[in-house]
């Protein structure tokens, strides 16, 4: 059954569909958390929540898009909320360490899989900002425009529109740097 | 390259000009090979940025740990079904009387419906054929109503018939003229007299 038809059941309450949508989705569900947040424990958090939320509001997945998009917009919504809770700590966590940094003995498997690239990309992009994050995560994933990822994030066009552009054009100069200096 | 040319190559990456305007831009990218240059770079980082959010977070085995939520319970949808069939059923009843009533209690009863006495032409009351009315209902748990109808200063009570498919059966009999009158409530707020056999 495709993720339209196991939504649907999970709508009339069928708890064997729901539980399959919850194993075929709960680790994307995850890494997107993670990307906004850059914390493993408060994503699990959110993964949690997001899937108890879905638990009553599945019937609201109209069936139009990809339910792995609507999921997006459901959590990073989530993780954004969770950053912006008053009483959340002030204290701000560190960004989990990347394998082969001091201090954490690299997977092997995620050695493999990380290159160089992909590490120095990945800390280009979480120094951004969570909300720069969540607009990058729903672009890359619904193939959608500022407008439409404004009224999904519930802000409006034109921030993300700056948004937007402030990412691409610090993370353009930060991947292409060690390229130009090669040219130099 | 202008500030003006790379805020729109900006947005022509990230989907943001409406179809006329893309058309310009790409058409300005067939004789700008700078142009072209600056959106390689631009598609560059997208294709990274793509790649990083698609790539699993780290940490992910550990969401083996989490439990699938329980949907909320099934037995508050029956509950609103019946709700629903028992208040369709009431709002019958209540119709039934309030008709009766309305006609008034004439002294002499006529059982049977007749061109003279002008219920059958009243256009509340579409009466069935009485005789068809005596027979028992198939798959009804009660029998109805002796065949002698009550004087109509007697009221006798509906009779309610919950059938296996859920559809509920009220049997009436009109004060004012003593016509039986059988009413199936099929949960969709339709009410339907039928002489016949239900299904």
């Amino acid at each position: 059954m495709d993720d339209s038809e196991l939504a649907a059941a999970s709508a009339r309450g069928d708890q064997e569909a729901f539980t399959l949508l919850f194993l075929r989705h709960r680790e994307f569900v995850y890494s997107v958390a993670y990307k906004v947040m850059l914390n493993q424990d408060d994503a699990l958090d959110v993964t949690q929540k997001v899937f108890m939320k879905l638990a009553t509001c599945i019937g609201d997945f109209s069936g139009r898009g990809s339910f792995r998009g609507w999921l997006c917009t459901i959590t990073t919504n989530a993780a954004l909320s969770e950053l912006r809770r008053p009483y959340r700590r002030e204290i701000v966590t560190e960004p989990d360490r990347l394998p082969d940094q001091p201090g954490r003995e690299p997977n092997p498997r995620e050695h493999a899989e990380r290159s160089e690239r992909h590490v120095m990309i990945t800390k280009a992009i979480e120094q951004l900002s969570p909300q720069q994050r969540a607009i990058l995560l729903l672009q890359c994933h619904e193939d959608i425009g500022p407008a439409e990822i404004a009224g999904r994030l519930e802000l409006k066009a034109s921030q993300v529109r700056v948004q937007l552009r402030r990412a691409i054009v610090r993370l353009r100069e930060i991947i292409l740097k060690p390229s130009r200096a090669g040219e130099e | 390259m202008t500030e003006s040319n790379k805020e729109r190559l900006i947005q022509y990456v990230t989907q943001d000009l409406p179809p006329d305007a893309r058309a310009r831009v790409e058409a300005e990218l067939r004789q700008d090979e700078k142009l072209r240059d600056e959106l390689l770079e631009l598609l560059l980082t997208r294709d990274e940025v793509r790649t990083w959010a698609t790539t699993p977070a780290p940490g992910v085995e550990k969401t083996a740990k989490l439990i699938s939520p329980t949907l909320p319970a099934r037995s508050t949808h029956r509950q609103a079904r019946w709700l629903r069939q028992v208040v369709a059923t009431a709002l019958v009843f209540a119709m039934g009387y309030a008709v009766g009533n309305f006609e008034g209690a004439p002294s002499t009863i006529s059982r049977l419906p007749s061109a003279e006495s002008g219920n059958s032409t009243d256009p509340q009351v579409q009466l069935p054929v009485t005789e068809n009315a005596h027979q028992p209902v198939p798959g009804a748990t009660s029998t109805p109503a002796t065949e002698a109808s009550p004087p109509a200063s007697e009221a006798e009570p509906p009779v309610y018939t919950r059938q296996e498919d859920g559809r509920v059966i009220v049997q009436t009999v009109l004060r004012s003229s003593g016509t039986r009158a059988t009413w199936i409530v099929d949960g969709e707020f339709r009410i339907a007299q039928s002489d016949s056999t239900p299904q």
